[in-house]
Order: structure tokens, then sequence, then C-alpha cells
């Protein structure tokens, strides 16, 4: 049996979704050809943040990337106990212990890569040197053709359901507009997930009472979900040009007073249904 | 659950009602003892004269706000603000342009199609003729001055030809000869919008959207063209009329996403932008145009970009000012020293800033 030999991006060094994700990777003896981790104390990716999210919602973002002990679930906790979280029950059943991810590859022998901007010609070559069958993007903002191109496959858990839920917010937006929960596996092309599809992964929206809760929920179906293809089908799948343009309007940030009708209407649905029989 | 349901009401209605609020406020402030809304406010030399264009159509805000906030002032100033109006009106049935008084006299298009939305809504409203009177003389002067092409000849404003946010003065027509059964005037509207669609662009740019024919535009007059089309559209049952503004929508609503829900202040033919400002005014009536379009669609996605759109205008509110004329008021540009009247609050960004939240609070009403 041949083992796929994969490349991770993340987007800083304290990304939990890859460390978890290269942990799983490397125990179903997938070879990990290295992690490509970008710089948060880049100006020009600063300056996209706050163009983004805001001055604010940058700052909490730039904040949680540059200082672990501002992240959650760093420990295992029972997923029977009432104050577990999605990320913290998978890494309670996968006895995973969170570490950041320069340690966790000295301690693996996986070779980081520490860089600007995914796009630059010099990550470019790193990814065209490790040679790998496939890139598994878990962050590090846009990705260009250049990159797309040298990595061969690239490939992404979005965090709703395609084509219906493309863009940003994807599991709060697919909870809101009443679609269906599940994430997508998906290639990475150049437009805003349109790339075709792989594979879906469905999830309990109602077990979450929070919009925290409900996207780490989405993020870990996503690990999951990634982890299933690689193991399950990277050889048999290709990338496609997706069947048709997208006809479904991009989401973006979600404004405040909508989120705060999600909230309502996920706290009013969770204990709707942890009161009934 | 009710709690819950209650909770959820409370939460978009605070949220908003502060800002709106101290806009409705800020609006009875520019009320002038002479009569009519001071155009705008400028902290070096106070509040302007009167504007009659914009005391028009401040006028159907006044009286949504009452219905919103539950305050009878708000329509006894808007029916106070339709007498002095009506007192203001030429024989001949128009209204003058620019400040009041003017030096000189000339009769405005553009300012008595404005002068035509406060009225017919008094009409709705009061139900008393004086004001459906008044509206029907005006917009007999308006079609009598239409050329065969269903657009005016002459100078009105800055304009040499009838710019195409002059579907912004086809729109009350429009409203006033279907409350009066006029075909006549409806033929010629339709006649004016069709040569206004004969300007749309494959990339949604409607020419001549601008206060200059060099087409480059504020945000103000392409939410005028565009509103102006969408309420035709409705008041007429044509759907081709409201779709064609779509492509335009769609631009904006990505252009303001991509930048947190700030549109730049201007846009040219080929949807660039090279000034680094937002047209506060044009952002609320952008945000409005937005939700008008998600109603026929129903997508909250398009709510959203309202929503995110109406927000920036709200942290660029001042409410905490001394200065009952920055209090409340919304100012043309962000920042202050923008292009689109530089250091002034004017009437009219108040009153599209509040038309914006009003529709945005009764579309997250639905979602109670």
């Amino acid at each position: 049996m041949i083992h796929p030999k994969v490349i991770l991006t993340a987007g800083h060094l304290h990304s939990q979704p890859t460390e978890v994700l290269a942990e799983l990777l490397i125990r179903s003896e997938v070879t990990i050809a290295g992690i490509i981790v970008v710089s948060v104390l880049n100006p020009k990716r600063i300056l996209a943040l706050i163009r983004q999210h805001g001055i604010d919602a940058a700052f909490r973002r730039f904040r949680s990337s540059v200082d672990p002990t501002a992240k959650k679930n760093t420990r295992q906790t029972d997923p029977s106990s009432e104050s577990h979280t999605p990320m913290a029950a998978l890494l309670y059943r996968n006895h995973i212990r969170i570490q950041g991810l320069r340690a966790w590859c000295k301690n693996a022998g996986v070779p980081l890569k520490i860089v600007k901007d995914l796009n630059s010609e010099a990550t470019v070559d790193v990814v065209r040197d490790w040679s790998a069958d496939a890139a598994i993007y878990t962050g590090g903002g846009i990705l260009r053709s250049n990159f797309i191109d040298a990595a061969k496959k690239v490939l992404n858990a979005h965090a709703g359901p395609l084509p219906e839920i493309r863009g940003m917010n994807a599991a709060e937006w697919s909870a809101l507009l009443k679609i269906r929960p599940e994430i997508t596996v998906h290639f990475i092309d150049q437009g805003i997930d349109t790339g075709a599809p792989i594979a879906t992964f469905a999830y309990k929206r109602l077990n979450f009472s929070t919009v925290d809760a409900l996207r780490e929920a989405a993020v870990v179906a996503g690990i999951e979900g990634l982890h299933r293809v690689v193991i399950d089908r990277l050889f048999e799948c290709t990338p496609q040009i997706a069947p048709s343009a997208p006809t479904h309007r991009q989401c973006f940030i979600m404004a405040p007073a909508l989120m705060d009708i999600l909230r309502q209407r996920l706290y009013a649905a969770h204990f709707k249904s942890t009161a009934s029989p | 659950m009710d709690n819950l349901k209650n909770k959820n009401h409370n939460n978009h209605t605070s949220r908003y009602e502060p800002n709106l609020r101290a806009a409705a406020d800020w609006l009875t402030r520019s009320e002038l003892r002479s009569g009519g809304s001071s155009a705008h406010y400028f902290p070096l030399f106070g509040w302007s004269r009167a504007y009659p264009e914009t005391t028009g159509y401040i006028i159907p805000t006044l009286l949504a706000i009452c219905n919103r906030l539950k305050d009878p002032k708000y329509n006894s100033l808007a029916i106070k603000l339709g007498y002095w109006l009506l007192s203001i009106q030429n024989a001949d049935g128009s209204w003058n342009g620019g400040l009041h008084p003017t030096k000189i006299p000339r009769p405005s298009v553009f300012n008595t199609g404005q002068i035509l939305k406060g009225l017919i809504a008094l009409w709705r409203h009061t139900l008393d003729p004086l004001w459906i009177e008044a509206a029907r003389r005006g917009n007999n002067w308006l079609s009598q001055g239409m050329a065969p092409d269903g657009l005016w000849l002459g100078i009105d404003y800055r304009a040499t030809s009838t710019p195409s946010y002059y579907t912004h003065v086809l729109w009350p027509m429009l409203e006033v000869a279907q409350e009066e059964g006029n075909v006549k005037i409806k033929t010629a509207v339709e006649r004016g919008l069709s040569r206004v669609l004969e300007r749309l662009q494959p990339n949604g740019i409607i020419y001549g959207w601008g206060f200059t024919e060099d087409n480059s535009a504020f945000t103000h007059t392409i939410a005028y063209t565009i509103r102006g089309l969408q309420e035709c559209g409705r008041l007429l049952g044509r759907s081709d009329i409201q779709d064609a503004v779509i492509p335009a929508l769609n631009t904006l609503v990505r252009r303001s996403e991509l930048k947190c829900g700030q549109l730049p202040g201007t846009f040219n033919s080929d949807w660039k932008s090279t000034k680094n400002y937002v047209c506060l005014t044009g952002n609320a009536q952008i945000a409005k145009c937005i939700l008008i379009q998600e109603a026929r669609v129903s997508d909250l996605r398009l709510v959203s970009a309202a929503a995110r759109m109406i927000d920036v205008v709200c942290s660029k509110q001042n409410l905490v000012s001394l200065n009952g004329g920055i209090r409340g008021g919304v100012a043309g540009s962000s920042p202050l020293w923008g292009p689109y009247m530089r250091f002034r609050y004017p009437n009219w960004a108040a009153k599209y800033f509040c038309d914006a939240i009003l529709a945005l609070l009764d579309r997250l009403d639905l979602e109670k």
C-alpha cells in the first residue's frame, strides 16, 4: 500500500486544527512532507485582517494567534462532561495533547517552514521541493495560482455545504439560512470556494447552543473529514473544473445584528431539543 | 420561549434605536423658525437656510419615525413642514431650486419632484385633499416640461441634460399619477425610464448618474438612480426595471463587504474609485436599496450587507456632543473633510440614515 505524502499550511504557530490534523494523519501513516506557517508579523497580512474584520476583531485574532494562552481547548476534557467543547472532545477521544506547531514538528520530526506569504516564489519553491501528493489548506490566507499549480492538489475543508454556502462564516450562515449542517472537503481553485467538492460530512447543529460551539463543531468536522479523505480517497480524486459557474451568493462576515438572531435561534433550538423527552 | 422572542426583538431594536432617535431629534432641531428644514449644519457658521427639496422628502421619513417610535412630535413636524412647502409653491405648481429664500428664483425639476414625495405622504397620512391638490399641480408642471422622450430639456442644477438620477423625479411623478389615475403622465414617465435604461452598461453602470458628466458619481446620486428605478419598477409592476439595477447592486454589495461595510465615496464608469473617503449619505441610501432588493429575493446575506453598511454610519454618528448641530447628525463625508459636503452635516444624510435604519428594523422584526 502506498502512503500519501502531504504538506499542511497554517495561519499561525498555534493553529490547533493544523496540529490535530497533522497528528491524526501521522498516526494513519500519512507522510507529512512539512508544515508551512505564515508569519503573523507581516504588515500586509495585518492590513488585510483589518480590512476584512475591522480593527477590534483583527486585534483579537492577531492576539489569539501569537498568544497560546488566549486559546481555549488546549486540555482534553471528558466529552460526557457538561463543559466540553467539540474540539476538547476530539482531543479527548484521540488522546491528543496540544503543544504548538513548533514543538509538535520537532517531536514528530516534520520540517516546519515559516514564510511571509503562501504565494511568494520562495514558498512555491519549498512546495515544489517537498514534492508531496497534495497540500492541505488549514489557514494562511488566499491561495494564488502559483501555489495551487505547484502543489498539484490543494484540499480544503469548507465549514458549510457547497455550492450553496460559499465564503466566510459558513457554519453560521448555513445555520441562519437553515441549510443542512455539513462541511465540504473540496479542491481549492482560484475562485472563492468554487473548486470541485470531494466529500461532505454532517455534524449535529442542535448539540450546540452558542455560535462559538457551532463554529468549532464545523472545524472539528472539517478536521475529521480531511483526515478521512486523505487516507481513503486522495489518490482516486483529481482536481476538476466545477460543473458550473457559481450561482450562489458569496457569504461575507455576518453583521452583528444577524449574529444576534443566530445566537437566539441556536439557544432556542438547543433548549427545545434538550427539553423534549 | 416568549422571553427569548422578546429578547431577540430587543436585541436589534436596542442596537439601532439610540442612533435612530438621535438622528430623528437632529432632524427636529434642523427646523428653522422661518420654516423648513435647514439644509445643513456647518460647525463654523451654524445652520444654513432651509432647503425645500430635502424638506419635502424628510416628511415621509418623519411619519415613519413617528410610527416606529410612537412619538407624535414627528408627525406634527411633518405636517408643519408640509404647510411651509405649500406656502412657497409657485403659482405654476413648481418649486424653486436651491436654498430658500433664493436671490434668483428659478423653478427646479428635481426639487419639485422631491417635494412631491412629502406631499403624497401627507395625503396618504391625513387624506386631506390639500396635499394631493398641491402635488397634482406640481406634477402637471413637471409633465408639461417633459420633452417627447420623457426627460427634460434645459438646465437644472449642474446638468445640461437630464441626469440618470432623475429617476428619483420619475418615481414621485408616478406616485402622484397613480393616486389621481393620470395615464398620460404614467406613459410619459415610462418613456423617460426607457431613455434612462438605454444608458445601462453591461457592468451595471448607468451613464449620467453623477452630478457631472464625466461619469464619476457620488454613491449619493448612484443610490438616487437605483432607488428611482426600483420604485418605478414596483409601481409599474415591471420586474425588468427592478432587475436592471441588480448588477450594480451586486457590485456595491461586494465592494462594501470587502471593506467592512464602507463604500468608497465615488465610482467611475469602470467601478473604480480613487478617493479614500466614505459618502455617508450614499452608504445609508445604498443600504436601503439593498433592503428593497432583498424584499424581492429574501436573502439574509443581503440584510447582513445592508446592516454592515448602516453600522458604518452608526459608528460615525456623534451621540454625545453638546452641540445640537453635531449630536445625532450624520456628516456628508467620513472623514469630515472628505469632498462630499465637506465639514457639513446635511439634513438629507440624517434622513437617509433614518430611512435605512427603519427599513432594517422592519426586516429584522420579521426574523423574530
